[in-house]
């Protein structure tokens, strides 16, 4: 489900191959999050241009991951689609996420 | 459990003012350390205040809800708000607005937004706020049973993904009372 990229410069991009982030697949996306910050990575680019919908479960996993890393890194979002970016806008997560629109622009902002 | 006398003390101040997001911040704060991993829940809080004509929320996660008007206006009202027991020291807002005798508000949960249609596209906001419209020259407490109707003749398959909740709230003609 996740497709992750390390650049030199230390972030990583993480691609999610799923049009839809719901209560059937958010703990798999919860875990490999996991996966990835425990193995090291704590500057990471979420790249959800794929994603079509995120429900509440699927946003849960992926604030998750932002508590996960705390203070030790950052996590980002881009390539957010309407719905999910409304989804954000409603829960206020855009105030918490910095967000991009392509990953060329987070790895940009971040280098 | 929370009860009623809960939000009673939580959601009105000592000298009786509506504080919405008062209550809702006691259930973060409280959830926010029983919670475990990543869970936590919406929820729309609304008092009216029939003195001053007022409706008095707080919108925690919840989609926005519509308020139909006496003369059948549809609106969608708030801008938004941090869900219960997801993010630490979340700040909720308090929001004010005119409810005039006659005046309805429709409250939905994100599992009626998410409902799917034909061709795999989602009710979304203004799906919601066509139904909320269309089926406002009912009485209140059919309102609720034809939205539901109408949402599950559109949708192709008989049961939800998610939970379905819908709530009416009817400003009546009287002016007299307390909060409710």
């Amino acid at each position: 489900m996740l497709k992750a990229k390390t650049l030199e410069n230390g972030l990583t991009i993480i691609a999610v191959n799923e049009p839809r982030l719901v209560a059937a697949n958010a703990p798999k996306l919860r875990e490999d999050l996991a996966g990835i910050i425990d193995a090291g990575n704590n500057r990471l680019i979420l790249d959800l241009s794929g994603v079509d919908f995120v429900d509440s479960s699927g946003l849960g996993a992926i604030v998750g991951a932002l508590k996960r890393i705390s203070v030790r890194g950052d996590l980002v979002v881009c390539g957010l689609g309407q719905s999910p970016a409304q989804l954000f806008r409603l829960t206020r997560m855009d105030k918490v996420f910095r967000i991009f629109g392509a990953a060329e622009d987070a790895v940009a902002a971040l280098s | 459990m929370i009860s009623a006398e809960f939000f009673w003390q939580m959601a009105l101040s000592a000298s009786q003012c509506p504080r919405p997001e008062f209550a809702v911040e006691v259930l973060d704060r409280r959830f926010g350390q029983l919670s475990f991993e990543d869970s936590y829940f919406a929820m729309f809080l609304a008092l009216v205040d029939h003195h001053r004509h007022e409706l008095v929320y707080c919108q925690a996660g919840a989609p926005r809800p519509v308020l139909v008007t006496a003369d059948g206006t549809a609106n969608t009202v708030g801008d938004g708000g941090y869900p219960v027991g997801l993010m630490a020291a979340a700040v909720f807002d308090r929001v004010t607005m005119h409810f005039s005798p006659g005046d309805r508000l429709v409250v939905c949960s994100d599992g009626v937004l998410d409902a799917v249609g034909p061709g795999g596209t989602a009710l979304g906001e203004n799906g919601f706020q066509e139904l909320a419209r269309d089926t406002a020259s009912l009485p209140a407490d059919r309102q609720v049973a034809e939205i539901e109707r109408r949402l599950r003749d559109w949708a192709p398959t008989p049961d939800f993904a998610d939970d379905v909740s819908i709530i009416v709230l009817q400003r009546g003609d009287h002016a007299e009372g307390q909060n409710a």
